[in-house]
């Protein structure tokens, strides 16, 4: 069955500051959406919001998914009603390993649970093909991973989870070059096979290369500016944002800078000078 | 040797160590008084709670020239009392871990005494506090006068998740002597909730997030019943028992 994620004018703020300034979307089943734009200007809270983070509180606007409404679900009944996202900084939870975690994420979709024998096939064919560490399963979710292997972890748990459709926020960072290849050809070979949409953070055209966006769109201030496909992510490799921001005379939200501050403290000065 | 005890319809019960023995003590009485004396011995004792009982624990152990791990393991919703008192002499060494899930109330008063010169404990306490719990923990590390190049260290740990009455723990450390190594530590916090975000985006329900979060904070290390034939069943015993009382 096709799926559609529909987004209408979103507003969203965090902590009392709007983030999303009215934000149109449609995402289809087997489509690849680049959503680029520079830091800070709303990527991750627009992906955060659809999966249903806490802190992000939606004050206009809809989300639809199959024509549910994705803002009165919980997170869980987000994704098991097929959403998924690939976290940029995915939690470490020390103590839970990642066999349990992976059984009761995949156990949360069945009536049943899963055979040990069927969880472990599933599980260590998708091991060799992201080329992880076979004592994977047996290790704390996370804990102790690199930068790398964390990636490639919520890639394994996309293949296993199967969603309808994935969000993947920088997705690619802290993977080498091969290691880029090797996620990227894998998202490829999920998509072909499970029909899956895809809604790809990332700042890096190799990725783009390989995926080969069917859409791509541009958030500058919490607003989609430009959309397009592949080219237009062609071209903001090549000659970055500032064309953007003079052609529709728009400036991207900076980053707040946090003053060093610097203290001597008192045992520090010499009261006689 | 291996050994199963079960305690019920006993009020007291006295071990004399002097092998390399194991000892698995189900308690499953609400008066018990345990003496213990442990000599040349590399021996291991576990205390087990699944009933739901109203207990009233002491526990007075003596430990010589000895190799020893004693281990507390309360994963029921029992009423618990506890009084430990544990003297280690003669280049003794004693590893203490106690793991309590706490949904009612528990007041646990440990002592551990380095009564002599070369003797070394380490406590290792974890709880996890549900909703309703009252948790009173008190663990004294003691080192007597003379007791000379002695080490004693403790660490406790507490996870909050819930709405608890009273969660307090108290380590203690009295030293008498100066050459000595000892240390405290006490940590306590609650369910981070990004982590529990990430779980529930897995699609995993908050209350199984919760259940796998507690139960792998207190579910004993497998090393613990090394060697143990019915170890898998032991630890099968804890897990069901926790995940019952932790929903």
């Amino acid at each position: 069955m096709s799926s559609t994620l529909l987004i209408k004018d979103l507003h969203v703020n965090v902590d009392d500051k709007e983030i999303l300034k009215g934000v149109d979307l449609e995402v289809n089943a087997g489509e690849v959406h680049a959503l680029m734009g520079p830091n800070g200007n709303g990527k991750s809270t627009l992906l955060q919001t659809i999966m249903g983070h806490p802190r992000y509180q939606v004050t206009k606007g809809s989300i639809t998914f199959d024509g549910q409404d994705v803002l009165t679900m919980s997170v869980d009944e987000r994704a098991k009603a097929g959403l998924f996202l690939g976290m940029q900084n995915p939690g470490e939870i020390s103590g839970v390993t990642n066999s349990d975690f992976l059984k009761a994420a995949i156990n949360a979709r069945r009536k049943t649970p899963i055979s040990l024998f069927n969880f472990y096939k599933e599980i260590e064919g998708n091991i060799k093909k992201l080329k992880m560490k076979e004592d994977l399963a047996h290790r704390f979710v996370n804990d102790g991973f690199s930068g790398g292997e964390k990636k490639r972890n919520e890639i394994l748990q996309m293949m296993i989870l199967k969603p309808k459709i994935a969000m993947l926020d920088e997705i690619d960072s802290g993977l080498d070059v091969d290691a880029i290849k090797l996620v990227a050809d894998a998202i490829l070979e999920e998509k072909e096979k499970e029909g899956t949409g895809l809604i790809i953070v990332s700042h890096y055209d190799r990725f783009f290369g390989i995926i080969k966006p069917t859409h791509a769109h541009v958030i500058v201030d919490g607003r989609i500016v430009v959309e397009g496909d592949s080219e237009l992510v062609e071209k903001i490799d090549k000659d970055g944002y500032d064309w953007l921001y003079q052609e529709l005379k728009i400036h991207p939200v900076k980053k707040e800078e946090r003053p060093l501050i610097f203290s001597l403290g008192t045992c520090a000065l010499n009261p006689r000078s | 040797m291996d050994k199963i005890i079960h305690t019920k319809d006993n009020s007291d019960l006295d071990l004399y160590i002097d092998k390399d023995d194991r000892y698995i003590i189900f308690i499953d009485s609400e008066v018990l008084k345990i003496r213990y004396h442990i000599k040349k011995a590399k021996a291991k004792i576990i205390y087990i709670v699944l009933e739901e009982l109203d207990i009233d624990l002491i526990e007075d152990g003596k430990i010589e020239d000895s190799e020893v791990t004693i281990a507390f393991i309360d994963v029921s919703k029992s009423v618990l009392k506890a009084q430990s008192r544990i003297e280690v002499k003669d280049h003794a060494s004693l590893s203490l871990i106690s793991k309590y899930l706490v949904s009612t109330d528990k007041d646990i008063d440990i002592l551990c005494t380095n009564a002599s010169k070369d003797t070394a404990v380490a406590i290792d306490n974890s709880a996890v506090a549900l909703d309703d719990a009252r948790l009173r923990l008190t663990c004294t590390g003691k080192i007597i006068n003379g007791a000379k190049a002695s080490i004693s260290h403790q660490k406790s740990r507490t996870l909050v998740s819930g709405k608890v009455k009273d969660v307090k723990i108290d380590p203690i450390l009295l030293i008498e002597e100066s050459d000595v190594e000892a240390s405290h530590a006490m940590s306590s916090g609650t369910i981070d909730e990004e982590v529990l975000y990430y779980m529930k985006s897995r699609g995993i329900k908050e209350e199984e997030a919760m259940r796998l979060l507690v139960t792998s904070y207190l579910l004993p290390d497998e090393g613990l019943f090394e060697g143990h034939e019915d170890k898998d069943a032991i630890i099968n015993l804890i897990q069901e028992r926790m995940e019952e009382n932790v929903r």
